[in-house]
């Protein structure tokens, strides 16, 4: 009840590079690895500062963008459907793999499923109906079987390889 | 253009021009023409016997040439004379054949839409960045150890890729040096790299591995997201991806390039559907050790098989399956009811033999039936007894007569019936209900305790137009509460929207409406008539109006004025207007007229657009 009154809370996060972070509380309580922070610190004062050893500034940001767009998508209740859609094509245009790859890591480390799902979900769709070749090249796999041992695994799942035109 | 206007085009150069560019695009874009300005020989030759012309075309530093015709010599002179030239761009030329931009210090190339090109060439240590868009080429690679950003595509939507045929010398430690000539990729012939142009041209050949920095756990979760064979593909990436798949606990039987196929046809050979079968078999006798959390069959598969269905069906639910899906439709908008495979009582009881029955049905949390024929029973038993059943589909039953969804505890939250011919009655009290489909004919629908329900899609399929005035009626006390509202393939008259619309929708956000007008209605076609005003009721709320199919009848012009007036918070208002394919040009014609009109009702603050 004392909270009634009171402007909304801010919950601090600090980077693994040092930047602080101020970030209303909704959003912050999308990381679970936040809120079972302060579900364990129950008495934590409210400017307690959360460390994130394992995330920096960079992909943290793009990470509160994300989460502060969907909690304001979920309030104004399922509406938005095309809107999310929009919105999500719209964030995962600009970024490079490497962005992605940071983003993936930190939305994993912070444990925020919706936002995960939305990731590996945007590199499955970009693997969608491509060959063994496009994939390696796409993520920059080196393939590390001998020619043998790749044909030995090919032949092994030979149904797989049926109807694609690996050339 | 003639040589002789174009004579001026030797001054710049003798100025010591750094950057030059040539754009004679009429608009955005173009195509290759033999009209266009050709940068001829002759002008060239001009060029050359100018004073100084030698010295002074050193200095170029950038050249872009758009919409400017031009062989393969002249673009080598400036390549070759100008050593300072490090961006070179030619777009929509007729520069034909065989492109060899061998060069030591251009560091941007760029080739855009040159249709008569075939084969690239490019050699040159100090490149950064390759571009090209256009059609298919061949491509010979060499000497390039800085090149970091190629982005190649068709540029041709909706394509979604070009093949473009890329050779590589051997050795090719050069492209990347810390993995070994040896670890390069062999063979990377019909790379389809259009995606690459989403990614800001970064990404994909700096061949940084930056996949494997990402833990296991998120690659399964990648995999999981794939069909079964693309699934069992990624075992021969690379030896940590050869048993990842077998991680994953989705098992998705769908085949998108045999589904086209036997889509256009209708309906699949039984040879097709024996070797269906034999697949999945196969992949569930090769993971009968794992879980299954997803599983999902898409085929045009019949009664004929059920003893294959029935077992994939157990299997799942055996080993714990969260979300099922059959879908056996023959073609992608339709069945044709006959003999189609029915979950059926012997069935249903052989299930329960399985031990632990009712702990194993428990997980379930989607399930999803298309083409399945099931009857109220069998539906009642999985709706009562599965507590985590969130989403239930039911698509084209045709032994489905009724539909009962009734009782305080029923956590689904999402229900989907369609296209059941036989269905006359349902009924509906659930609390966690958020959104409610229906597509069909004409029933008696009775929704109470659904306090939840925001999201109502009620339609007719192509096949059967339904009657909007009961359907209407019955979710009439709901609409109140509703946020989205989809009226699709609607059969409907004028009197019906007048009783329908002027209703208080104060939460609702986007309304998306089809009429399929009646003939009598159909005859007022183009003519004029006055804009009945309904009673003032605001819709508070309403962002996204669509209007499906607008043909510009009477009514659904006084239906859009209405919304535009009584919306306040409208910001976009879609018309989507009638398809050629399945009305005359007269009706598009008046379609296109009706828009006009409605354009004058618009206010600033709302986008109109049409489609």
């Amino acid at each position: 009840m004392s909270k009634l009154g009171q402007a909304k809370r801010i919950i601090f996060l600090k980077t693994a590079d040092g930047q602080l972070f101020e970030v209303d509380e909704p959003v912050a309580m999308e990381f679970e690895i936040v809120k079972s922070f302060f579900d364990e610190n129950e008495d934590a004062a409210d400017d307690t500062v959360v460390p994130l050893p394992n995330v920096s500034a960079e992909p943290l940001a793009g990470i509160i963008e994300f989460c502060k767009a969907h909690v304001e998508f979920r309030a104004n209740g399922a509406a938005g459907k095309d809107e999310v859609k929009k919105f999500n094509a719209e964030y995962i245009k600009e970024k490079s793999n490497e962005q992605l790859k940071e983003l993936i890591l930190a939305a994993n480390y912070l444990n925020i499923k919706e936002m995960l799902d939305f990731l590996t979900e945007t590199i499955a769709n970009r693997l969608k109906n491509k060959s063994v070749e496009y994939v390696r090249a796409f993520f920059g796999i080196e393939n590390d079987f001998t020619p043998q041992e790749e044909e030995a695994v090919r032949k092994e799942y030979e149904w797989a390889f049926e109807g694609v035109d690996e050339d | 253009m003639k040589v002789s206007s174009i004579i001026g085009f030797t001054e710049p150069w003798e100025r010591k021009l750094k950057e030059f560019e040539l754009n004679l695009s009429p608009y955005g874009g173009s195509g290759y023409h033999a009209t266009h300005y050709t940068f001829s020989h002759e002008c060239f030759n001009i060029l050359l016997r100018c004073s100084n012309y030698l010295s002074s075309v050193k200095s170029l530093k950038s050249l872009c040439l758009e919409v400017v015709n031009i062989t393969q010599e002249i673009v080598e002179f400036f390549i070759y004379n100008c050593p300072f030239l490090d961006q070179l761009r030619v777009a929509y030329s007729n520069l034909s054949r065989r492109v060899v931009g061998s060069s030591t210090q251009l560091k941007h190339f760029d080739i855009h839409k040159c249709d008569l090109i075939e084969e690239v060439e490019i050699s040159d240590p100090s490149l950064l960045s390759f571009k090209y868009i256009g059609n298919e080429i061949k491509l010979h690679v060499d000497n390039v150890p800085l090149l970091l950003n190629v982005s190649m595509g068709s540029g041709w939507w909706p394509w979604p890729w070009v093949p473009i045929t890329l050779t590589y010398p051997e050795p090719i430690s050069t492209w990347a040096a810390s993995k070994g000539p040896e670890r390069a990729p062999r063979n990377w012939r019909n790379m389809y790299l259009i995606n690459l142009l989403d990614t800001k041209n970064k990404g994909i050949l700096d061949l940084e591995d930056w996949v494997s920095q990402l833990p296991d756990d998120i690659l399964v979760n990648v995999i999981s997201r794939l069909t079964v064979n693309e699934a069992a593909r990624t075992s021969v990436l690379a030896s940590r991806w050869k048993c990842l798949w077998t991680c994953s606990t989705t098992l998705n039987f769908e085949d998108p390039q045999k589904l086209l196929y036997v889509y256009n046809l209708r309906r699949a050979s039984d040879e097709e559907r024996c070797k269906y079968i034999g697949w999945v078999n196969r992949v569930l006798e090769l993971r009968a050790d794992s879980n299954i959390n997803e599983f999902r069959i898409r085929f045009d598969l019949k009664d004929l098989h059920k003893s294959a269905i029935n077992h994939w069906i157990y299997t799942a639910i055996d080993k714990g399956v969260e979300k099922l899906e059959l879908n056996l439709k023959p073609y992608n908008e339709g069945v044709s009811y006959i003999d189609q495979y029915t979950f059926s009582e012997k069935f249903f009881n052989k299930l329960k033999t399985i031990p632990h029955f009712l702990s194993s049905v428990n997980a379930l949390r989607s399930l999803r039936l298309e083409a399945v024929n099931i009857t109220k029973e069998i539906l009642k038993f999985f709706i009562y007894n599965c507590p985590f059943l969130e989403q239930l589909l039911v698509a084209y039953s045709s032994t489905l007569s009724s539909f009962k969804v009734v009782g305080s505890s029923i956590q689904l939250k999402s229900l989907d019936i369609q296209c059941c011919h036989l269905l006359e009655e349902i009924e509906i009290s659930a609390p966690s209900l958020v959104s409610f489909k229906y597509i069909g004919g004409e029933i008696k629908l009775h929704l109470t305790n659904v306090a939840q329900l925001v999201d109502v899609w009620i339609g007719g399929s192509a096949f059967c137009v339904a009657r909007i005035r009961n359907l209407i009626y019955s979710i009439k006390s709901i609409l109140p509460q509703l946020k989205t509202l989809d009226l699709q393939k609607y059969r409907s008259t004028m009197e019906s929207i007048h009783d329908f619309l002027p209703c208080t929708l104060p939460k609702l956000r986007q309304l998306t409406i089809e009429i399929f007008v009646g003939s009598s209605d159909r005859s007022l076609i183009g003519r004029r008539k006055d804009i009945h005003r309904y009673e003032k009721r605001p819709h508070q709320h309403l962002k996204v109006v669509e209007l499906v199919g607008f043909c510009g009848f009477p009514v659904e012009l006084e239906l859009a004025i209405n919304l535009l007036e009584n919306a306040t918070l409208l910001e976009r208002m879609i018309v989507e207007l009638p398809s050629a394919s399945t009305w005359s040009e007269r009706i598009r014609e008046c379609a296109r007229e009706s828009t006009k009109t409605l354009t004058d009702y618009i206010p600033p603050a709302v986008d109109l657009v049409t489609h």
